[in-house]
């Protein structure tokens, strides 16, 4: 008791934590220090009891302070670690609820569409299986694969949201004989199949400024062996761990230390994932154990399977140019072109490899580390026994198989891609485009801008060479578009088509030259009282004086002035001189009010050059004014784009088509039968050399001024286009659009095989018999005698002396007509 | 199919004999592949070509008319249930595979009358007119439809030009 009392009074402040301590232990140091002190005072009897007193009271300070000291310090320490764990913890959920990963706007082709009689050939089937990114079988088991035999196809379509709703995939198998499609059935039930559309390809993308790509792909889209292979080389017991794995940690080191280097990591999945998307990649101590810490935090707070998804997207796995491939999904098309789902072990395998260092082990730049990195992972995943020795040899014995190019980084397309933007950029802002993972399906045909990139870059090159002109210093762009809805087709924006850079086909405005003519002569062909196709004109001197006070004196190309010349011909041989004196009879204004009927919107200067084409317009432009001429008088604005949905295919948009009627059908007509003389024996003749025959195509060749500017625009059955070829410096090239821009169209044209133009003569036509040089009416059978289409009644009535003569057979011919 | 060639073969013949000025093209217009059906007369200096009918034009290849047909009947059976933007699309679908078909261009103006784009209707008409051909029946339609758009945007003179246009074609 008074041991008890004594110890009160020295320590009072001790005796309340005592109390809040446990009881036992401290208690009974309490009473055995102060029976030492009783002890103490009784051995100690000499000595004065004050400093006796007083020492020990300061060791009785000082040992029970000590462990207030460390039980501070300890309190203090875990409200710290507590605190930095709930900010910790608040970056976790920021980062993984808040995130929303922005997916570039995704651009598709157009769906090729089969039916019976669809005009195909098997080159062409091939290449658009090629870019689909199917595999050719001997016997397409599942989605995506295709065989072919003799001329017998067989293709299993992968299933595909449409902007229509979505289409399973099915089997189809048809014949390809003499250009087109037959025997189009349901391979599986034997029924006919009236209309079967392929998924169209992905064509680019649009990114953000940030450049970030992805394929999201869902938990139940990673396939098996993906997550076997990743757990077996990264993180084998992911799915036992806490976030961090001691073991794991274990292993690493030992696995490293008997390799002689660093062959595994120690980070788990977590730990890579957190490393990844919250922290930056600094290396220092500090940055470790966040990184710990969170991966702890962020295990506790997620299920293993919302882990491996972020994982599965998150992860970096390669860099194409500006573009960052984040994710498995985008991964598989980069490196195999193909969705991840169709990827097979040795591809999966490769994969998970590049986790460790993208770069390091990037298999189009260093394939042997590649391979080896590959097979160790394949080597993992047997001693885990994810997969038997027999399939682990058998893929470790294949190629890497990555293909050459990496998919969808809008490289082979950049010019047409840039049209898809500007068209949308009117109705989407640029945050929506980048990053809200919307569908873009387009009105490109791979095919023809094959043939168009291709065409273009090797009859440049040829042209160069015949001519002696120096590698590479020429230019060009070309445009294919469909006639009646104008669609755009194709668009080539220089002679590297791939690379993206100065876009020719929408931005590089030339000088038309003689591309302008035409709506110089449908401006008079739509007075049928006053002009003609056999009207003659006046191919004479032209002596102007502008109101500048200039002198303007133009000239033909053959320098010559022919006198009188009928219409037609003088647009065919594209004759200046007779050009100008018509569009000066008619007058500037009806000249301009024809050509912004045609589409060309823009200012147009009234000065008499624009006759002979001093007005600059992009190859866009030109063949905007050519589909309106090619669809009868009926302009349907260019398009690129025909439907957009949004991430979840949900419709946001839809472009329809649309057509106005700007100029007389009858008056086209003429003009296109002419514009088919100018290819049948006119300036375009040479056409023929290229497709083999006159017949069906119609054109016009443009050349400017000291030959600086080429143009050839035209058209048939199915396809308008434009091409331009030139100078980026504006020098000339002694080119005419008869050589340097006309066989460019020519080879891409061959390739192409376009249906011959079929114009119907509409009502109000009639066909007379003509004597071409006196413009007067003349007879079947006569000397120099053509047939043309004339508006009814405009047709020359006075006859020339054959046609008097005639006079009793042309009255019995009347009878039947 | 062959007594439907030869059948169509009588039918050209009686228009040629039967009618002044241009022949006309039988009501369905196939695109012709091998370049058959376009003859070319040259005769001494200018060459304009001399038209000729395009006979035997189907046999040139198979017709795809099938594939357009399922089109159109979808294309009528989303225009009844309502869902213009769907029977508009079914319709620009055929129209890729037959741009110059005038039934399509009809049927889209049918359509965008239904919805009450009457700019729309208008052009469409015209431009199935444009490609109508021989085809009266379809002719004196697009009159009317035309003569309903412009009644609507309030050209009643234009309006009974193109009644008296379709009165003119029955």
């Amino acid at each position: 008791m008074a041991a008890k009392r004594s110890s009160k009074a020295a320590s009072k402040k001790a005796s309340k934590k005592k109390t809040t301590r446990k009881k036992s232990g401290v208690k009974k140091t309490t009473r055995k220090k102060s029976a030492a002190k009783s002890t103490a005072r009784k051995k100690s009897a000499g000595r004065s009891s004050r400093a006796r007193k007083g020492r020990a009271r300061r060791s009785g300070k000082k040992g029970i302070s000590l462990w207030r000291g460390l039980g501070a310090a300890l309190v203090l320490l875990l409200m710290l670690v507590g605190g930095y764990s709930l900010y910790l913890g608040q970056s976790v959920r920021v980062a993984f609820e808040g995130k929303r990963w922005s997916i570039p706007a995704r651009v598709y082709a157009r769906p090729l569409e089969l039916y019976e009689g669809a005009p195909i050939t098997p080159q062409q089937l091939d290449y658009e299986l090629q870019i689909l990114g199917y595999r050719k079988v001997a016997r397409p088991r599942q989605g995506a694969q295709w065989s072919k035999n003799g001329s017998r196809f067989v293709i299993h379509t992968r299933d595909f949201h449409f902007w229509d709703g979505a289409a399973e995939g099915q089997v189809l198998r048809f014949q390809v004989a003499n250009g087109s499609v037959s025997g189009l059935r349901d391979a599986e039930t034997g029924d006919p199949l009236d209309l079967v559309r392929l998924e169209p390809a992905v064509i680019g993308s649009i990114y953000p400024a940030h450049r970030e790509d992805r394929v999201l792909v869902k938990r139940d889209e990673i396939p098996d062996h993906l997550v076997a292979a990743l757990l077996a080389i990264e993180d084998r017991r992911f799915y036992e761990h806490h976030g961090v794995d001691p073991r794991g940690i274990a292993r690493a080191m030992w696995t490293n230390l008997q390799a002689g280097g660093m062959v595994q990591g120690g980070s788990t999945l977590t730990q890579q994932l957190v490393k990844n998307f919250i922290l930056t990649s600094e290396r220092t101590l500090s940055r470790k154990l966040n990184e710990a810490l969170m991966a702890l935090i962020v295990d506790s707070r997620y299920a293993k399977d919302e882990i491996l998804e972020a994982y599965a997207n998150e992860i970096f796995l390669g860099q194409d140019g500006a573009r960052a491939i984040h994710g498995f999904g985008l991964g598989a098309y980069f490196y195999f072109d193909r969705p991840l789902n169709e990827l097979r072990l040795h591809e999966t395998a490769l994969l998970v490899g590049l986790v460790k260092g993208a770069s390091y082990y990037n298999p189009r730049r260093h394939p042997q580390r590649a391979k080896k990195r590959r097979d160790l992972v394949i080597d993992a995943m047997l001693e885990q026994g994810f997969v038997d020795e027999a399939t682990a040899n058998s893929a470790k014995a294949k190629a890497l198989g990555v293909t050459h190019r990496g998919r969808t980084g809008g490289h082979r397309y950049p010019a047409f891609i840039q049209l898809v933007r500007r068209q949308l950029q009117r109705d989407y802002e640029e945050e929506d485009l980048t990053s809200e993972g919307l569908r873009v399906f387009t009105t490109l045909d791979p095919w023809d801008q094959r043939h168009a990139a291709e065409g273009v870059a090797a009859q440049l090159s040829r042209i160069e060479k015949n001519r002696g002109i120096a590698a590479g210093s020429l230019q060009a762009a070309m445009v294919i578009a469909s006639p009646q809805e104008g669609e755009v087709r194709a668009l080539v924006g220089g002679r590297k088509a791939g690379v993206s850079g100065f876009n020719r086909a929408l931005d590089a405005a030339r000088p038309v030259g003689s591309l302008v003519k035409p709506a110089v002569y449908l401006s008079a062909l739509a007075e049928p009282g006053r002009y003609t196709l056999s009207t003659l004109l006046k191919d004479e001197p032209v002596d102007l004086k502008l109101p500048n006070g200039d002198r303007w004196q133009p000239r033909n190309y053959d320098r010559q002035a022919l006198g009188r010349v009928p219409l037609h011909q003088a647009l065919s041989d594209s004759r200046n001189l007779a050009t100008v004196n018509l569009g000066l009879e008619i007058g500037l204004p009806r000249v301009i009010r024809t050509l912004n009927a045609l589409g060309i919107d823009k200012e147009l200067p009234e000065y008499p050059s624009l006759l002979l084409g001093a007005v600059q317009l992009s190859p866009l432009q030109v063949t905007q004014m050519y589909q309106a001429l090619a669809a009868g008088g009926f302009r349907a604005p260019l398009r690129a784009i025909r439907e957009v949905l949004d991430a979840s295919n949900q419709p946001l948009q839809r472009y329809p088509l649309d057509v106005m009627q700007v100029a007389d059908s009858k008056a086209v007509f003429l003009l296109n039968s002419n514009l088919q003389e100018v290819v049948q024996a006119g300036t375009g003749r040479g056409l023929v050399s290229y497709l083999g025959s006159a017949d069906g195509m119609a054109g016009k060749t443009g050349t400017t001024n000291d030959l600086r500017d080429s143009w050839f625009a035209g058209f048939g059955g199915d396809r308008v286009a434009t091409v331009w070829v030139g100078r980026d410096d504006n020098k000339p090239t002694g080119l005419t659009g008869s050589s340097g821009a006309l066989p460019v169209f020519g080879r891409v044209m061959s390739r192409l095989r376009p249906a011959p133009l079929i114009q119907a003569p509409p009502a109000g036509i009639e066909y007379q018999w003509v004597e071409d040089l006196s413009g007067l009416r003349s007879a079947e059978g006569c000397d120099g005698a053509v047939e043309m289409p004339f508006v009814h009644g405009s047709a020359p009535v006075a006859e020339s002396a054959c046609a008097k003569h005639q006079g009793v057979g042309g009255f019995f011919r009347q009878l039947f007509e | 199919m062959r007594t439907l060639v030869r059948f169509l073969v009588v039918v050209l013949a009686l228009l040629v004999g039967a009618c002044s000025g241009p022949v006309r093209e039988t009501p369905a217009p196939v695109d012709s592949r091998d370049g058959a059906a376009q003859g070319s007369v040259s005769t001494g200096s200018a060459q304009v070509r001399a038209y000729q009918p395009p006979e035997q034009v189907a046999l040139a290849r198979p017709q795809p008319a099938r594939a357009v047909q399922v089109l159109m009947r979808r294309a009528e059976d989303q225009r009844r249930a309502g869902d213009y933007a769907a029977a508009a699309a079914s319709l620009e679908r055929g129209l890729r595979i037959e741009p110059r078909n005038a039934r399509l261009w009809n049927r889209l103006a049918h359509v965008r009358s239904a919805q009450k784009q009457y700019g729309r209707v208008e052009q469409f008409a015209a431009k199935s007119n444009a490609l109508a051909g021989a085809d009266d029946a379809l002719r004196a339609d697009n009159w009317h439809l035309i003569a309903q758009s412009r009644t609507a945007r309030g050209d009643r003179a234009g309006a009974a030009l193109a009644r008296r246009e379709a009165s003119v074609l029955r």
